[in-house]
């Protein structure tokens, strides 16, 4: 049944890579993704549940929210000099298009729950066949899908808390050349011989995730928090397909070592929470600045335990970081609307392992968008523009990652949502 | 108006973004190497037992660290990673179960003993070719062949460690580590066998052979990295003239006038002290014996040039080349003693001998252990073929040759080449270049060694090596008065080189 779900979900919401630092995304409402994800003290619609679930006390009636973003990205790679000579390698073209589906529903003054499916956490990156860090990473996925059921109490009209379970479905793909014989350290050694691919689901994990509004007229308030998981995938596969051209001794020396073996995987997903303040400047103007913090630094590692080949440690170090959002809205008249945002966003990976896995920096995104309200209908869809920038692996002169695979990445991301929304009040 | 002005505004925004392209990357710039020093990357080392690291006839890891490759991965880098299939003690040598050679209490003595050579092998589970193929033994045919002790050195199954590594072969294996500079030293084994075995010429490589094997070698070493590699080379020593041949030349020798043959240049009886023994009491005269051997001018032949170092364990120990009073009459005879005297003046002289703590054993030297002046030319001659091959192919490729033969000749010269001489180490233990077996450099020697091709891989551009001390590396065996190496080491330095007809 978690296989069905899964492939269900992977078809449904492959989601995609670098739209928030580390491996994070934001984006799962139209309106809040135009404002810069900016609405931790704001209710407006059934996306409250992934931005702040004590939202849902405010909402009224049964809603229906649900919409997708598209997303894509582009990265670039050149390698450091004299290791490797001047080529651009550009990433695969590829286009993701996560959703955010929610459902809420309030049966009296205090109480109301709600449902979302969302994807918080994935990664996607592609490389072409000739680029030369495929022996770290040709194409990495990881995809979460967040199914969490939250329960909201108003405690008093201007006051909602809110608690949610996060059943948490994953699974990962990685594929990368494997090289033999290499001198660790030593770039550009060994001889390269099979693609690897390791495919795996990860047992359903549990985590929760929990918040608090505060709303007066002008004044909102809001505080999230979304806990752990730790994805442990015990019965993933790994295939090795053995290169063509390989002499026979080669070949059969690859074919000894390379046996398809069961794998398992394990890593840790961060813990974050968001504080937010909204303040409406004028009927129609209205502006918040969040404050959110990942606790990245559990991300310390990805371990691959392989049934024959032992274990292998991707060493990612990863630190605690924050972002900064900043969002706005001008309300044109009763149908329409206009939001724009900015998010500031730390990268929380150390230099060390910058590499063609994840290549992160901090990024400034830009965003903006427009909403439709028609009584029970509600249309909202934007853009936003995430800059990346310029990432390199050498500081002062010396090649820092940690696989000695250095050079500089630059990388952006354009996004374009569209969400809809049916309230029943 | 205002929807107007702000629809005209967010497109604006929107056209500005998604017309933003992904600017390329700048290239930066890892400094303190450039790209002509990227041939330092990754070094590999190709050869036999000068490659391995052999010292006193066998590999053990106080030996190894010494190698010559070694020596030049340290100077190229301290923190280099330079895996070689190092030894524990005792040490492995060609005679099973028997380690290495030690001086002990003045003597050259064998180390100890082991019962499982593969449990020696410190760093076995290394999971990928070690960077120094250096296989005691091989010749250039059987690094291009060899795939294992059945059909190559003693060595081999230790060092390839096959079937592990799909039965590859040295070049193979290094192809496989994809280096970015080799390091190749062949062809010693090609002719030394023929030294060392007292003038077996079927141990000479023809010259044909060796040149189809070079040229296949190193055709498949210039495939690595698309030809994208550096391979420096070094050529044969003269192998007639290492300390394990020439360590007697001269010290024992004496020109003795025979009626029928006239003067002759022949070794004669020696004492502990290597120095001829006068037999002649008399004030004024001189009588030196000769040794007895096989071949040589009194059996009709070309003179012996050159008594091999195992002659001396056979020579203390069982008095081999003695000559005893039977023995004695004939020379004595031959020399215009008359017949009706001979006998009680060989029986006068073997009871000298004796008295001198000399053995008589009447047993002539063999074949074996002596050169003659005719095999050696041969082998002189072959050698000297074999590195104009060399020179043909390192000169048509332009491969850097370290002319290794030039430092032997200088060592051997009578200023000896910075500070090190070629004589052996009871002659000279505190400058000598060679190790205890005669053939090998020690440790020293070795660092001659890794400058003479440090000093062609500074011609490549921007390499700079800091060439080694090798003022440092002497001392080995200071403070041991050897003279005498015990039978059982000279048989071992005699096996060093035995080799079977596969």
């Amino acid at each position: 049944m978690r296989k069905l779900l899964i492939i269900f979900f992977t078809c449904l919401l492959p989601i995609g890579f670098l739209m928030g630092a580390g491996f994070s995304l934001g984006e799962f409402g139209g309106r809040s993704a135009a404002m810069g994800n900016a609405v931790t003290a704001q209710a407006y619609d059934a996306s409250t549940l992934f931005y702040n679930p004590a939202g849902l006390g405010f909402l009224e009636g049964t809603q229906f929210y649900g919409g997708a973003t598209i997303i894509a990205p582009s990265a670039k790679f050149v390698g450091a000099q004299p290791f490797m000579d001047e080529t651009v390698h550009d990433a695969k073209e590829q286009i993701f298009p996560p959703v955010g589906l929610y459902v809420t529903h309030k049966f009296n003054e205090q109480f109301g729950i709600g449902l979302s499916v969302t994807n918080p956490f994935g990664l996607g990156l592609a490389w072409e066949e000739d680029f030369p860090g495929r022996a770290i990473s040709k194409d990495a996925t990881l995809q979460t899908f967040y199914i969490t059921p939250i329960v909201a109490y108003q405690a008093m009209p201007e006051l909602s808390i809110a608690a949610g379970l996060d059943v948490v479905l994953s699974s990962i793909n990685l594929k990368r050349n494997v090289l033999i014989f290499n001198t660790e350290g030593v770039p550009s050694t060994g001889t390269e011989v099979a693609e690897a691919e390791l495919d795996g689901s990860a047992n359903t994990a549990l985590g929760f995730t929990a918040g608090i509004m505060y709303r007066k007229e002008k004044l909102g308030l809001g505080f999230m928090y979304r806990h752990s998981i730790k994805l442990e995938a015990d019965d993933g596969t790994a295939t090795f397909t053995i290169l063509d051209g390989l002499d026979p001794k080669t070949a059969a020396l690859a074919q000894g070592a390379l046996q398809d073996q069961t794998v398992a995987a394990e890593l840790n997903i961060p813990n974050y929470f968001v504080a937010g303040i909204y303040y409406k400047l004028t009927e129609k103007f209205g502006i918040e600045f969040d404050y959110s913090w990942y606790g990245w630094s559990v991300f310390d590692k990805i371990d691959l335990v392989f049934k024959d080949l032992g274990v292998q440690t991707l060493h990612e170090n990863y630190f605690d970081e924050y972002q900064l959002r900043l969002g706005a809205h001008y309300d044109i008249n009763e149908n329409f609307s206009v939001r724009g945002g900015f998010i500031y966003d730390r990268t929380p990976q150390p230099i060390e392992s910058v590499s063609p896995l994840l290549p992160d920096d901090t990024r400034n995104d830009f965003s903006f968008g427009l909403g439709y309200t028609n009584g029970k209908f509600t249309i909202d869809g934007g853009y936003m523009y995430v800059n990346i920038g310029e990432r390199t692996t050498v500081e002062d002169g010396v090649g820092k990652n940690d696989n000695n695979f250095n050079g500089t990445y630059t990388s952006h991301a354009h996004l374009f949502f569209l969400y809809l929304g049916y309230a029943i009040k | 108006m205002k929807k107007i002005i702000i629809y005209l505004i967010l497109s604006t925004c929107l056209t500005f973004f998604i017309t933003c392209g992904l600017e390329d990357p700048t290239q930066p710039t890892v400094e303190g190497i450039t790209s002509n020093q990227l041939v330092l990357l990754k070094m590999v080392a190709i050869g036999n037992s000068l490659t391995a690291g052999v010292q006193s006839a066998g590999l053990a890891h106080d030996f190894q660290v010494n190698s010559y490759p070694n020596l030049i991965a340290r100077q190229m880098n301290p923190g280099n990673v330079f895996e070689q299939p190092l030894i524990d003690d005792p040490g492995l040598s060609n005679t099973p179960g028997v380690g290495v050679l030690d001086f002990v209490n003045g003597e050259i003595v064998p180390r100890g003993t082991y019962t499982n050579p593969m449990a020696l092998l410190l760093n076995a589970l290394l999971p990928r070719p070690y960077d120094n193929l250096g296989i005691p033994g091989a010749n250039v045919n059987e690094i291009l062949n060899a795939t294992s002790s059945a059909n190559g050195p003693t060595m081999t199954d230790l060092i390839l460690r096959n079937p592990n590594f799909a039965n590859t072969t040295v070049w193979e294996q290094a192809k496989l580590l994809n280096p970015t500079l080799i390091l190749l030293w062949v062809g010693n084994n090609d002719v030394l066998g023929a030294a060392t075995s007292g003038g077996d010429m079927d141990q000479l490589a023809p010259t044909a052979q060796f040149q189809s094997d070079l040229v296949t070698l190193l055709t498949e070493l210039a495939k690595i990295r698309d030809g994208n590699i550096g391979i420096i080379m070094a050529n044969i020593f003269d192998v007639c003239d290492i300390a394990h041949v020439n360590l007697l030349d001269n010290l024992i020798y004496k020109t003795i006038t025979l009626p029928n043959v006239g003067q002759v240049y022949l070794p004669v009886i020696f004492d502990n002290q290597f120095q001829p023994v006068d037999f002649d009491t008399t004030t004024g005269g001189e009588l030196y014996l000769p040794l007895l051997t096989e071949e040589g001018i009194l059996a009709g032949g070309s003179p012996v040039e050159h008594l091999l170092l195992p002659f001396l364990g056979e020579y203390s120990e069982n008095g081999l080349g003695v000559p005893d009073s039977a023995a004695l009459v004939p020379l004595l005879v031959g020399s215009g003693i008359p017949p009706q005297m001979a006998p009680g003046m060989a029986k006068q002289l073997e009871l000298a001998m004796q008295a001198a703590g000399l053995k008589t054993s009447g047993i002539p030297i063999p074949v074996s252990l002596t050169l003659t002046a005719a095999e050696t030319g041969t082998i002189q001659t072959r050698v000297d073929e074999l590195n104009q091959v060399l020179q043909g192919i390192t000169s048509q490729q332009g491969i850097p040759l370290v002319d290794a033969n030039n430092l032997l000749q200088q060592l051997n010269s009578p200023s000896g080449y910075q500070g090190y001489s070629g004589k052996f180490v009871f002659f000279d233990p505190a400058n000598t270049a060679f190790s205890l077996d005669g053939i090998h450099p020690n440790n020293g020697g070795y660092a001659l060694i890794a400058n003479a091709f440090i000093e062609k891989m500074n011609l490549f551009p921007d390499i700079d090596i800091t060439p080694l001390d090798p003022a440092q590396f002497k001392g080995q065996y200071v403070g041991s008065q050897m003279n005498k190496i015990s039978l059982e080491a000279a048989n071992q330095v005699k096996a060093l080189f035995s080799r079977s007809k596969k």
